[in-house]
């Protein structure tokens, strides 16, 4: 027996999975039916070279992988069969993966579409709600005045000036900041008369200003419809001015 | 949407062909099993010339086939097996049907016999 047996024999060797009892017995075996075959093709054929001779049976053998595959469970060609569980494996990760890509895909298209449709309604129907918090929760001015006393002082009355309250308002805001100018200056007094739209004083206040005193006040009353009136009257007043009414709802 | 692995041809080829290599394989062992009753105990080599001969050439077992079935013959019991060193050239494995080997050998003829007889009438009675 030549090279080519002994190589075909090697891999059925390795590609036995048993006891090495039995894959010794299972190789001599082979081998022993190899050698007996061989020598009857001799005789049938003496004219033919041994190679030639060698490959037939080899051939009539099979290949070695299947041949060891064939000896069953106790003499499985491990190689094989790890390749075939590795390729059932591969084939349901390949069906995992492909479900999860898919399902991925289509809750994906489901959120796009939802997050199109949100955008949409938000954009025609949601900005009154939208509106309607920013309402409730800011403050719009409804008139303001500020003036620069410094370095001349301010003098005279200012109004009365006259101004509505937005429709829906729920509450109205009034802001004083009196202070000294930006390099300290600071004199004089300056009146404040807030009426709502009925007559009734809301707020009426001197401010006398000097150079370490300095005033902010924020009041609140709820709105009566109707204008309101502001009066300012400046008496040798320096330093800054300024007041803002503001309303929390209605309409923007 | 399912996605299959292997179209259904490919599934339809690869389960007809494991069941031919079954029926081939079932069919192949009972004919060792029958040969080794017949023949007494017998290598290998001798065992598959003795059954070419014995059909006139008409069944010849690749021996790829023949002796991983011997050995498949051995590990179920229906036949035993011991070494004997020959006149030359490497020891041979021989091979003898056991008692359960035999039970069985003349059971699975029947068995054959029966379904061959039919199967052929059936063919007969349709080819008309």
């Amino acid at each position: 027996m030549g090279k080519l047996t002994d190589d075909y024999l090697g891999q059925v060797e390795r590609s036995l999975e048993t006891d090495p009892s039995t894959r010794d017995q299972v190789i001599q075996e082979l081998r022993g039916a190899m050698d007996e075959k061989l020598g009857a093709l001799a005789r049938e054929r003496p004219e033919a070279p041994i190679e030639d001779l060698e490959k037939e049976i080899l051939n009539d053998f099979g290949s070695p992988t299947d041949l060891a595959l064939a000896y069953g469970p106790e003499g499985v060609h491990l190689r094989r069969a790890s390749g075939e569980i590795a390729l059932k494996l591969g084939r349901a990760v390949g069906r995992g993966t492909k479900q999860i890509i898919k399902w991925g895909a289509i809750v994906g298209a489901v959120a796009l579409l939802l997050g199109i449709g949100l955008g949409i309604w938000a954009f025609y129907e949601a900005a009154p709600y939208v509106e309607g918090i920013v309402e409730r929760q800011v403050y719009r001015e409804a008139y303001s005045v500020q003036e620069f006393c410094s370095p001349d002082a301010c003098n005279g009355q200012r109004g009365p000036q006259s101004f509505a309250l937005t429709d829906g308002a729920r509450q109205v805001r009034l802001d004083v900041d009196i202070d000294a100018d930006h390099a300290g200056r600071a004199g004089g007094s300056v009146e404040v008369l807030f009426l709502d739209p009925t007559g009734q004083t809301k707020y009426a206040r001197t401010f006398n200003l000097t150079s370490d005193a300095f005033y902010r006040e924020e009041l609140r009353w709820e709105p009566v419809e109707g204008e309101y009136t502001v009066s300012i009257e400046y008496h040798d007043f320096v330093g800054e001015f300024g007041l803002i009414v503001s309303t929390i709802g209605g309409r923007i | 949407l399912r996605v299959k692995v292997l179209p259904w041809n490919e599934e339809r080829k690869h389960f007809r062909e494991k069941l031919d290599k079954e029926r081939r394989s079932g069919i192949l062992a009972l004919v060792l099993l029958v040969a080794l009753d017949r023949t007494g105990p017998e290598y290998g080599y001798r065992l598959l010339k003795a059954i070419e001969e014995r059909t006139q050439g008409r069944l010849v077992i690749k021996e790829g086939t023949a002796y991983p079935l011997l050995q498949k013959l051995e590990r179920g019991g229906l036949a035993s097996t011991y070494w004997s060193e020959a006149s030359a050239g490497p020891p041979r494995k021989y091979y003898q049907i056991t008692e359960l080997g035999r039970q069985v050998a003349r059971e699975a003829s029947d068995d054959w016999r029966t379904l061959a007889s039919s199967v052929s009438d059936f063919l007969d009675g349709f080819g008309r």
